[in-house]
């Protein structure tokens, strides 16, 4: 490296005293820009980014304002919801706790607390850590009763692990409180049972979901659903029509019936409703996919290709499966 | 010729990039993105080189020609200095990229 150089060459020299120069340069640029910092300064503009749904820049200012020693229960949960958004579940959790530390009552904090570790649950599927995430949520819901996300995230994460009866027991509890709307409980209810293929038990409770609101048409379309899996196609039938009834623009009738129609060979029938389905939401995958699934059990390729290219760039795994059996790579 | 030691103007450049990878892994950290300082440090490097390369070769042949004019007019005869000239400029766009870099990742 050094060939007949002598290390006390002056070109060396130099260049390694204007590298240092440099060098010292950059250390006075950073104290200087770093001396100008207020926190309180740096913590309003992460508020801002927060408040504006920028969670990449809040966290950077978050994380910026806590280096000069700014602390806060508030500070730290929107620190850690920020770092929840960017899918930093490790980090989010951290300060969650130290947020926690400071005010140890608040429910809001549990909440994120719960929702963090359901998220990384969810990324690692992990039922240890829904049943960690359960712990904060209950601790949430005990705080304050009337938060409602709670017991529909305990429930949620009960229902990842398979524990439906707990599910049930919370979605019971909600209920019971009486804080919360009666017809959504009695559908989520009707929801662990059918995960766990009890579909009269589901179906009784979809029933009373619709009984609690009449105009609930999600409700009519499960209902549906349970009748199908009992084998009772024509009282399906009329719940996807009572479905489609109480809210024209609501598209998920238009396919189930359509799916009907489809399944007794009734193609026509079945392709007018995928394509009152698709006015409404044109961009719908599963339309467009039934649509051209139809389409080419009546032998019509072009459109049948066409619906299911469109099904395909909309996200439907279905539908590329069924181009690459006709012959169609998208690739 | 600033650097005369080559080998040893790209040894001082890597300790830079290497400490100017940390301001920027703060920042990606927030992103739970865990890359190793050593990969992270040697992207940054290859970067910085590559980009002040391209740059000094295109700056470096617009002077050489804009050079070459000037003495071509001036009726006096051109002395090869490309390669200095080439590096002179290398070294000072890489100080310059770094010293860009850690002013936007200190900068708030």
């Amino acid at each position: 490296m050094f060939k007949n150089k002598s290390i006390t060459d002056k070109n060396l020299v130099f260049s390694v005293i204007l590298t240092l120069l440099f060098l010292f340069a950059c250390a006075g640029a950073y104290i200087y820009i770093n001396s100008g910092y207020s926190k309180d300064v740096i913590l309003q503009k992460a508020n801002t980014f927060y408040i504006n749904e920028q969670y990449f820049m809040a966290a950077k200012y978050y994380a910026k304002a806590a280096e000069l020693k700014a602390d806060g229960a508030d500070l730290y949960r929107n620190y850690a919801i920020a770092l929840t958004k960017l899918s930093n579940y490790d980090s989010a959790v951290k300060y969650l706790k130290l947020s926690l530390e400071a005010d140890p009552h608040n429910p809001e904090t549990f909440y994120c607390l719960g929702d963090a570790l359901y998220l990384k649950a969810g990324s690692s599927n992990s039922s240890d850590k829904f049943l960690q995430a359960v712990q904060y949520l209950e601790k949430a819901a005990t705080l304050s009763p009337e938060m409602e996300k709670a017991y529909l995230l305990i429930g949620l994460c009960y229902r990842s692990t398979g524990m439906q009866e707990n599910a049930r027991a919370w979605y019971r509890r909600a209920l019971l409180s009486g804080n919360f709307s009666n017809a959504g409980f009695y559908n989520l209810i009707g929801h662990t049972f059918r995960e766990e293929e009890r579909y009269k038990e589901a179906a009784n409770y979809y029933k009373r979901a619709i009984h609690s609101d009449f105009g609930f048409v999600a409700a009519y379309c499960n209902l549906g659903d349970m009748h199908l899996k009992m084998n009772d196609t024509q009282n399906a039938f009329d719940c996807y029509e009572k479905a489609a009834d109480i809210n024209p623009n609501y598209i998920v009738p238009y396919l189930k019936i359509g799916a009907l129609y489809a399944e007794q060979n009734n193609f026509d029938e079945a392709i007018s409703l995928y394509l009152r389905a698709l006015q409404i939401n044109p961009d719908n995958d599963r339309a467009n996919y039934l649509l051209g699934i139809a389409y080419k059990n009546i032998g019509r390729n072009t459109e049948a290709v066409e619906y299911l290219k469109k099904a395909a760039y909309r996200g439907s795994d279905e539908a590329i499966y069924e181009l690459r059996n006709i012959g169609i790579d998208l690739r | 010729m600033f650097y005369n030691y080559k080998i040893v103007f790209f040894l001082i450049l890597y300790g830079m990039c290497a400490a100017l990878y940390h301001f920027i892994n703060k920042q990606v950290i927030l992103m739970g993105l865990m890359s190793g300082f050593l990969l992270g440090s040697a992207i940054v490097y290859g970067l910085i080189i590559i980009a002040s390369f391209i740059a000094a070769l295109l700056i470096a042949f617009v002077s050489k020609y804009c050079y070459l004019a000037g003495c071509g007019i001036c009726r006096i005869k051109p002395k090869q200095m490309l390669p200095q000239t080439f590096w002179m400029i290398f070294t000072v766009l890489s100080y310059a990229a770094v010293f860009i870099i850690f002013l936007k990742m200190i900068k708030y």
